[in-house]
């Protein structure tokens, strides 16, 4: 099959995005694609044994398509359409709106390529915005740039067949974020008691929040102290495990007393957090959704295969094996979601020099003392290391070069160590191997916090890294100990290519991997799943909303008219502006400031 | 002057409002016995709208408003019914308005009635708290000096409110009510009713189970007294658990009244035993013998049972009274007084109508009014009572308005170890404040004192009161400077204020004191106890 109309196509697209022109001609020359020819002599592609189009006339499928949408073009608005097929629905459309209007969406590079090769230019006409292979949140984000007044979401039923669950998800993100509109879902994220996630739920929080929901940290370290004092009450592992389990019941009702009482729309329960089956069903019958970022290895820790199939959504940051044990005990919608970071936390800093002697070195790791680290670290005494973290005890002769005696390094700290450090090693943890894991899959999360604070790392090889960054040209990898120690020798006198690929893997975390993108993939997941989900009580009105169900003359009125355009209205953005204004009350403002008074009172009293 | 329509802003609990009466009533001989309208929460608009005093009951009912915030979240209706109130309010035309509620809701409506006479707090457009006459400023200082304070609440009222002070009118029970008490008490035989108010707002301020019951059988051991259990629906249990223990000589009324039933029920009353609650400060607004239990943050100083006579009894511990807010794992106080402590006390009271002398472990004091008609605790006196007194008078020569020359403060009666802590703190602040006059940056002299005061008042708490009424002037008067001009507030500004005349002036009384104490008597006087030398931070 020749690709008569590739490269006129692709120039267009070059001119916007070079690397989509790039990625499009390398997929078409790599990946073949089963073309079938429709009754009317119009080539139509076939996936999986499926042709998403019509095989006896594209062009009168396209008409119909278009009919059953019944579209009245605006200026204004920007149409999506979910689904790139061979363009036939496209040139439809196009006769109604103008191509700069117009984004086309398509998870399959390879799909695309062969539309842009066998369709004429007049299909893909200068104007539209391919975004090709990119995920959910990337998706949205993209969009989000033009800044759309208004946005249409149209669907081609065949490609959202092919790829139900990303187009759900798209769909589902424009549907949740619509709602910030209006304040947003009410998200409590509820946290463990200790351990590698505690932080993780707090970004997860932070970044609901930027997205412009109401979220709230459940804050469960209280217990944490209880927790340790039953590991020491008795010496017998069976009484401990019921005293420890009577501990998790009590913290789960705890969780559902505060849930219930604050109205949650959804609740994410991050890895560890207090919860049991009996709480999940109770939200279930109050019609909160909740969600479970399992951020562990399923090998490790198996507690997931009691709860799993009780949340509404569980979000993995394994596939293959741990999906197919989900599905088998009736999980069987699963999301992948990978670890990542907070650039407002993990970011490049300014370090002294005072600050580069004490927290740098050439080497150091920042983690806990698990065995693999133990062994593989050995290897390491005789170059300028250091180790961070707690869990070391006993480690015989690391314990020299474990810092600050072995303690636990707060976030901020350990930002200050992956900037003063010049390569910093990243062993990703196994209770039983000697150095690397040669099977490890996921990322944790200090491949992304290093990453995204512009530091360099050398990090053990791992199946999904390449998913994630370009191996060689944003992110350095090891085997064993032998590669380690060669690779930290040449960037140690490298530094400016330690730089540029430190470089390169800070703007890869940026545009893929930040927590703001797990959770619009996350959020857009649940809400693509249940449509029917709205935020309780339908959110914040606008300021429009609230001046048409009122004399548009009266004083409320005119002090609303401030807030058009703003979006949802909350009472105390209201307040904060009277407030703000110059001169003599009226009385609608001084009521206005009567109730928010009220209001909080009402919350410091825990009434509201 | 005489105000014409007065309106009282009184949004609390039922035992502050019980406190609020006798000030309505100065303030309705002030408007010539026209009557005061008054603001209250709707659930205690029956206790107040056959009062005397009061001719216009306005219910304040936040209930609809917290239904709508919590549906809508932003509240049209519930603006809608905020104005409509507001309206009713605006409509009675006040000419003075007196706020008596701490709360910035009350300090807000009160700064929304078109009225230029304030009394109370009030917040202008920038939330900020105004705070309008010195009894006021005083009221705030209570939560930080409580343990200087020496005025009950109902006093304190009474100074913000600047009525004409007179007779307290007693409360009015209707017929019905109080046919429904005869009736309902007919099932008690014996002469003698003790009434038991066993709750409390705050956990902390309620006397424990056992030592209701223990107080409960020692009455019932006795042949004419029969008792009565009152309190609200949350004090079910704890009364049905103390009725069971004590048994048949007692009646359990908890959660089965409204407040005029109540108020008609104890209104026949022979003593009434309470926590620092509704119930007490009833029976005292009634003009019936109390008996108050003072815990925790609760001072009998300050809310104690504004009656003649009346008992209050506090632990006697170091950390009591504790400071607001406070939590506390291990609350001695509730176990420190003893059920038998409080059984001789009240069938002293009963049967022979005297305070008992002291007892182990408890302070008790008894309720008194002086020949001005302030309430004054009798009984005995600890270092803090007579630090207290000392403040009693010089606060009554800032809070009357005196000027130093015709102020006397009289410290005669105070020991010598309180004076010299006096004496010492006094010392100790004014070499800070000269320190801030005379330092270098001589033009911002007084911003700098005002963040220290907090840290001030913890290093010398003997003269907390003084400097906390400092604050709360200072920070008035600067906010009212515009900020760019605020640099240029002059160290003579400083030295004019109140905090140090009133500190030179106490120093000139303790200088007299020692004079005329010259040779033998000033160290040796009414020694108590020896203060620990870590009280004493060195300073000069």
């Amino acid at each position: 099959m020749s690709g008569n109309f590739l490269e006129s196509n692709l120039k267009r697209i070059f001119i916007h995005d070079p690397d989509l022109a790039a990625e499009l001609r390398r997929s078409f020359q790599e990946n073949p694609l089963e073309i079938r020819f429709s009754k009317a002599g119009l080539p139509v592609p076939v996936i999986e044994k499926k042709c998403l189009h019509s095989s006896f006339d594209p062009h009168l499928e396209a008409q119909r398509w278009m009919e059953s949408l019944n579209l009245e073009p605006s200026e204004n608005s920007l149409y999506i359409v979910n689904g790139i097929g061979f363009g036939y629905h496209l040139e439809e459309l196009l006769k109604i709106i103008s191509p700069e209007r117009l984004i086309v969406v398509e998870k399959d590079i390879s799909l695309a390529a062969h539309a842009l090769a066998l369709r004429p230019p007049e299909t893909f006409p200068t104007g539209i915005q391919f975004i090709i292979g990119k995920s959910p949140a990337q998706v949205y984000q993209a969009i989000q740039l033009r800044q759309p007044e208004q946005t249409v979401l149209l669907e081609h039923p065949p490609s959202i067949r092919l790829h139900h669950g990303y187009f759900n998800t798209i769909s589902g993100i424009f549907h949740a974020q619509k709602s910030t509109k209006r304040g947003g879902y009410k998200i409590l994220v509820v946290s463990p008691l200790y351990g590698g996630s505690l932080p993780v739920a707090s970004y997860v929080q932070r970044a609901f929040q930027r997205l412009g929901h109401r979220s709230q940290l459940l804050d469960n370290t209280a217990f944490y102290p209880g927790f340790r004092h039953l590991q020491t009450v008795t010496s017998n592992r069976q009484h401990r495990q019921q005293l420890q389990g009577l501990l998790n019941t009590l913290m789960a009702e705890a969780v559902t007393a505060h849930i219930l009482e604050c109205g949650a729309d959804l609740v994410v329960f991050i890895a560890q957090a207090p919860v049991t089956v009996e709480v999940l069903k109770e939200l279930k019958n109050v019609g909160v959704k909740t969600a479970f970022w399992f951020i562990e290895d399923y090998q490790l820790f198996k507690y997931w295969e009691s709860l799993a199939p009780h949340f509404d959504r569980f979000f993995v940051i394994q596939k293959g094996e741990f999906m197919d044990r989900l599905q088998s005990i009736g999980c069987s919608d699963a999301h992948y979601l990978p670890l990542a970071a907070d650039p407002e936390i993990h970011c490049p800093i300014m370090l002294s020099e005072v600050e580069r002697e004490e927290w740098g070195s050439d080497l150091s790791h920042v983690g806990a003392g698990y065995y693999n680290r133990r062994q593989f670290f050995q290897g390491l005494m005789d170059l300028d290391f250091k180790i961070w973290g707690n869990d070391w005890e006993d480690c015989g002769s690391l314990s020299q070069i474990v810092q600050r005696g072995g303690e636990r390094i707060e976030t901020q700290d350990a930002v200050r160590i992956f900037n003063a450090t010049r390569v910093n090693v990243n062993l990703h943890s196994s209770t039983y191997h000697e150095g690397v894991n040669p099977f490890g899959d996921y990322l944790n999360p200090r491949t992304f916090e290093i990453a995204a604070g512009g530091a360099f790392q050398l990090v053990d090889n791992r199946q999904y890294l390449s998913e994630s960054f370009k191996v060689g040209e944003e992110i350095e990898t090891f085997d064993n100990l032998g590669e380690l120690r060669e690779k930290a020798e040449y960037y140690l006198s490298h530094s400016r290519e330690r730089r540029c690929l430190a470089e390169y893997g800070r703007r890869r975390v940026l545009s893929e991997h930040t927590y703001d993108q797990r959770m619009l993939e996350l959020i857009g997941d649940i809400a693509g799943s249940y449509p029917e989900w709205t935020p309780k009580g339908g959110g914040l009105p606008t300021a429009e909303e609230i001046i048409s169900q009122i004399d548009p003359q009266c004083e409320l009125a005119l002090v609303l008219d401030r807030f058009r355009g703003r979006g949802a209205l909350t009472l105390e953005d209201l307040a904060k502006d009277v407030e703000k204004q110059a001169g003599t009350l009226n009385r609608t403002e001084a009521m206005i400031l009567l109730l928010n008074e009220f209001r909080r009172w009402g919350l410091e009293k825990g009434v509201l | 002057m005489k105000e014409s329509r007065i309106l009282v802003i009184a949004l609390a609990r039922v035992g502050d409002l019980l406190q609020s009466l006798p000030a309505i009533s100065d303030l309705n001989r002030l408007s010539g016995g026209k009557g005061v309208a008054v603001v209250v929460q709707k659930s205690l608009t029956s206790l107040v709208s056959s009062h005397p005093a009061i001719s216009r009951v306005f219910s304040f009912d936040g209930d609809p408003l917290l239904d709508a915030l919590k549906r809508e979240g932003w509240a049209v209706a519930g603006l809608d019914r905020l104005q409509e109130f507001h309206q009713s309010l605006l409509e009675y035309k006040p000419d003075c308005v007196v706020n008596l509620t701490h709360t910035p809701f009350a300090g807000r409506l009160a700064s929304a009635l078109d009225c230029q006479n304030i009394s109370g707090g009030s917040l202008d457009s920038n939330r900020r708290t105004v705070l309008n006459g010195t009894w006021t400023k005083y009221f705030f200082t209570l939560l930080k000096t409580r343990s200087s304070n020496s005025f009950n609440l109902v006093d304190v009222y009474r100074g913000i409110s600047a009525g004409e002070r007179g007779e307290v009118e007693p409360l009015r029970i209707g017929e019905s009510e109080d046919r429904f008490a005869r009736a309902e008490l007919a099932r008690l035989p014996k002469k003698k009713r003790v009434f038991l108010g066993i709750g409390a707002h705050h956990p902390l301020r309620r006397w424990g189970t056992e030592q209701w019951i223990a107080l409960g059988r020692i009455l019932a051991r006795q042949d004419d007294i029969g008792m009565v259990l009152v309190g609200d629906q949350g004090e079910v249990p704890t009364a049905n658990e103390i009725q069971s223990a004590i048994g048949a000589d007692c009646l359990n009324y908890c959660g089965k009244t409204n407040l005029m039933q109540l108020a008609a029920l104890i209104s026949h009353s022979d003593l009434c035993v309470g926590n620092d609650s509704g119930p007490l400060h009833l029976a005292a607004s009634l003009g019936k013998p109390c008996l108050g239990i003072y815990l925790a943050m609760a001072s009998p100083w300050e809310t104690g049972p504004y009656s003649p006579g009346a008992v209050s009894v506090a632990p006697d511990l170091s950390c009591y009274p504790c400071a607001e807010n406070s939590v506390c794992a291990r609350p001695l106080c509730q176990q420190r007084i003893s059920g038998e402590s409080v059984a001789e006390i009240a069938l002293n009271l009963i049967h022979r109508n005297q305070v008992p002398s002291a007892l182990s472990d408890i302070v008790v004091r008894e309720s008194q009014f002086d020949a001005s008609g302030w309430c004054l605790l009798k009984g005995k006196r600890t270092p803090e009572d007579e630090l207290r007194l000392v403040w009693r008078e010089i606060l009554l020569v800032i809070l009357g308005g005196q000027t130093k020359d015709q102020a006397q403060v009289n410290l005669t009666h105070i020991s010598s170890i309180t004076l010299e802590r006096l004496h010492y703190s006094i010392a100790a602040v004014l070499n800070q404040i000269e320190n801030v006059s005379l330092g270098n940056q001589s033009q911002v002299t007084a911003l700098n004192l005002l963040p220290r005061v907090p840290e001030l008042i913890f290093r010398f708490p003997e003269v907390g009161t003084l400097l906390e009424l400092y604050r709360l002037n200072r920070a008035e008067c600067l906010q009212a400077i515009p900020c760019h001009l605020r640099c240029y507030i002059s160290p003579e500004e400083l030295l004019q204020d109140q905090l140090q005349l009133s500190l030179r002036l106490l120093e000139g009384a303790l200088e007299s004191e020692k004079t005329s104490c010259a040779n033998s008597s000033f160290a040796e006087k009414k020694p108590m106890q020896s203060m620990a030398d870590s009280c004493y931070p060195h300073c000069r």
